[in-house]
C-alpha cells in the first residue's frame, strides 16, 4: 500500500439511549463532553476535537484512522475498490459530522466502518474531565470478529498494520509506536468490543477499580496486567454491549523492536498475568 | 540520671504462639510464601530474606507474642537495660539455650509501656543462603510490625524519646514511625489490649501485590484491605487474615525519608482515605473508629 496511517482518532458507536450512553462516558469515565445533538454526543480526552462519538444514528460502529495526504485517500479508495472493498467518500455534511476536511470509507468483514481521514481537527484547549481519572489519551479500539482470520487480512493486507502478537486466534495490531492499537477477537458476533482509554498511571486504574464497586458499575476483566503488552488495565461494562478499558504501561513498539510477533494459548492468563478472571469469551472466559 | 536513648537499628523478628503449628506452618508457606529455615521441637522458623530467620511460629499460647530489634553492641544493650530497669520495665535477659534458639549472640526481654513482649538482640545471624520461597510471592524481606497500644500518644513517646524512632506521619493518632530511612518500621494503632496488629512482608512490585490478591482470594482466605495504597508511605499495599486472627501485609515501593532534619510528620485523617488512596475500605478493625 501506498498510504501511511499517522493515528487513531475516534471511535463511533450506536445507543439505544444517547442520555444514558453520555452520562457513562462523562461521568464514569470522565470524558469532556464536547458538543453534538440529540442523536449524537461528541466527547473528548486529549488534544483532539473528539475521540468518542455516540450516536442514535444507524449504522453506526466506526473507527477513524488519519492519513497524511489527500491523495492517501484516493490511493486508499482505488486499493479497496479493486480488492472488493467498496468505499464511499464522505460528503461536505458527513465530514463535517465527522470533524474532518474528508475520508473514505469502507467496511471491514466484521461490519465496522473504517473511515480514513485527513485533516481531523484538534482543539485548541486543554481537556477537563468531569470528574479526576487521569485520562491522557485515546489509546485504541478492539473488536469482535466472526470471521478473526478475514479481518486480520483486511486489516493486515489492506489497512498497512503489522501483527505485534497473538492470543490463540486474537490478534493484536500496531502501526505506531504503541504495542497495538487495534485488538481482532473472535467472537460469536461482529462489532466493537472495548474502547481503551490511556490513563496516567496505576493509581487511575485502581481508582477506577474502587469507583465502580462502589457505585455498582460491572467490572468485566481486572484490574490485571496484560502480558503481550504489559499494559495495567481494568475493563468495565458500559452501556450498548461495549466495553471501556482504562489501561497504562503499555510496552512502545521501539522496546520490542524486531521482535516477531509471538503466539500465546488462548486461556485466562494469556489476557491477565495477574490472575483476574473474566466471563467472556473473548478473554478467554467460559460464559 | 542521663539516659541514653537506645538505638534500634531495624525489626529482625517476630515469634508467635499458635495452638495449630501445623496449620501455621501450612500458612506461612503456602500462603505468604515464606520459607522453613529450621525446625525444632515445638517451633519453626521461617526466612524472608537474608537473615537467618524472621518469623517464627511456635507451640503455646496465640497471646504469647513477641518482636524483636537489632541494637548495635553488647555494650549498647547493658545500657539499654539499664535505662528500661531506671524507668520502671522488668528486664528478662535471654539464656544461652533462648539465645541459641533465637539465632542471637544475647538479648534482652522487656514489655512496651501497653505491654507488648520486646527483644532487643546483638548480633542476630545471617542465613548465607538467599531466601527462595514455596510459591512466586516476590518477597523482598520481613519489614515491619503494627503494635496495639492503649495509649498512643505515651507509646509514641516511649518509641521516640527512649529509644531512636522518628514519627513519619499519623493517621489519626496513630504514629508510623521510622527507625532508618524506610518511612515506617513500626506502627501504633489504639486498641483496647496489646498485641502485634500486623506483619509486613515487602515485595518486589505492583504484579506481585496483585498477583497474591488473586492468588489469597482463591485460597478462601479472607482479604481484609486492599490492593490499595497508603498515601502515606506511598505504598501499595494488600492485607490478609493470618492463623490465629493476625493479620498479615505486603507491601511495594514505600518511600525512603532520606532528609532527616527536613522532614516534617503530616497529618491523615483516620478514615479511609487517610489509609488508602485508590478506594479501598478496611475490613480491619484497628483501622476502623
Amino acid at each position: 500500500m501506498t498510504h501511511q496511517l499517522r493515528a487513531l482518532r475516534y471511535v463511533r458507536i450506536g445507543c439505544a439511549d444517547l442520555k444514558d450512553a453520555a452520562s457513562f462516558a462523562r461521568d464514569v469515565i470522565g470524558l469532556e463532553a464536547t458538543g453534538g445533538d440529540d442523536r449524537t454526543a461528541y466527547f473528548r480526552s486529549d488534544t483532539r476535537a473528539y475521540s468518542l462519538c455516540l450516536t442514535t444514528a444507524e449504522p453506526a460502529a466506526a473507527i477513524g484512522l488519519s492519513v497524511s495526504s489527500v491523495r492517501d485517500l484516493e490511493a486508499i479508495e482505488q486499493m479497496m475498490e479493486a480488492r472488493g472493498f467498496p468505499c464511499r467518500r464522505g460528503a461536505a455534511v458527513e465530514c463535517a459530522a465527522r470533524r474532518v476536511k474528508g475520508y473514505v470509507a469502507c467496511d471491514a468483514p466484521n461490519g465496522v466502518a473504517v473511515e480514513f481521514v485527513w485533516r481531523p481537527l484538534e482543539n485548541g484547549w486543554r481537556c477537563f474531565p468531569s470528574r479526576d481519572t487521569g485520562i491522557v489519551d485515546f489509546q485504541g479500539v478492539s473488536m469482535r470478529c466472526t470471521d478473526v482470520s478475514a479481518d486480520e487480512r483486511f486489516w493486515t493486507e489492506l489497512a498497512g498494520l503489522t501483527v505485534s502478537d497473538w492470543v490463540g486466534d486474537t490478534c493484536y495490531l500496531r502501526f505506531d509506536d504503541a504495542h497495538h492499537r487495534i485488538a481482532l477477537h473472535p467472537s460469536r458476533s461482529d462489532g466493537i468490543l472495548a474502547v481503551t482509554y490511556q490513563v496516567e498511571d496505576l493509581n487511575n486504574v485502581m481508582q477506577m477499580r474502587y469507583f465502580a464497586d462502589a457505585h455498582q458499575i460491572k467490572i468485566v476483566h481486572g484490574p490485571g496486567r496484560q502480558p503481550v503488552s504489559g499494559q495495567i488495565f481494568v475493563t468495565l461494562e458500559g452501556p450498548d454491549d461495549v466495553l471501556f478499558t482504562l489501561g497504562t504501561g503499555m510496552r512502545r513498539a521501539e522496546e520490542t523492536a524486531g521482535q516477531p510477533p509471538r503466539q500465546f494459548a488462548h486461556v485466562p492468563r494469556s489476557y491477565c498475568e495477574w490472575g483476574s478472571q473474566s466471563a467472556l469469551p473473548e478473554y478467554a472466559g467460559e460464559v | 540520671m542521663e539516659l541514653d536513648m537506645i538505638e534500634l537499628r531495624d525489626v529482625v523478628y517476630c515469634r508467635l504462639g499458635t495452638s495449630d503449628l501445623e496449620g501455621a506452618e501450612w500458612f506461612a508457606t503456602n500462603v505468604l510464601g515464606l520459607e522453613v529455615s529450621e525446625r525444632r521441637r515445638g517451633a519453626v522458623h521461617f526466612k524472608s530474606d537474608g537473615r537467618d530467620h524472621t518469623l517464627c511460629y511456635f507451640e503455646g499460647d496465640p497471646a504469647d507474642q513477641v518482636t524483636a530489634f537489632e541494637i548495635s553492641s553488647s555494650k549498647e544493650l547493658s545500657a539499654a537495660a539499664t535505662t528500661l530497669r531506671e524507668l520502671g520495665h522488668d528486664i528478662h535477659y535471654g539464656s544461652r539455650d533462648d539465645c541459641d534458639a533465637r539465632h542471637v549472640r544475647e538479648f534482652i526481654r522487656f514489655r512496651d509501656p501497653t505491654g507488648n513482649a520486646i527483644e532487643l538482640v546483638v548480633r542476630p545471624t545471617q542465613s548465607g543462603v538467599r531466601y527462595h520461597g514455596n510459591r512466586d510471592a516476590g518477597i523482598t524481606g520481613f519489614s515491619h510490625v503494627g503494635f496495639y497500644s492503649t495509649d498512643v500518644e505515651r507509646d509514641e513517646q516511649f518509641w521516640t524519646q527512649v529509644c531512636n524512632a522518628r514519627v513519619s506521619d499519623r493517621i489519626g493518632d496513630a504514629p508510623l514511625m521510622r527507625l532508618g530511612a524506610i518511612h515506617h518500621s513500626i506502627a501504633l494503632f489504639p486498641f483496647s489490649q496489646p498485641g502485634i496488629q500486623h506483619i509486613n512482608h515487602q515485595v518486589e512490585s505492583t504484579d506481585d501485590i496483585q498477583r497474591s490478591w488473586n492468588f489469597i482470594k482463591d485460597q478462601q482466605i479472607d482479604i481484609t484491605f486492599g490492593p490499595g495504597r497508603h498515601p502515606t508511605s506511598s505504598a501499595q499495599f494488600l492485607y490478609f487474615r493470618g492463623p490465629d486472627d493476625l493479620t498479615f501485609e505486603y507491601s511495594t515501593g514505600v518511600r525512603e525519608i532520606d532528609d532527616e532534619p527536613a522532614w516534617r510528620d503530616r497529618q491523615f485523617p483516620f478514615e479511609p482515605r487517610g489509609f488508602c488512596q485508590w478506594g479501598a475500605k478496611p475490613q480491619i478493625a484497628a483501622f476502623k473508629d
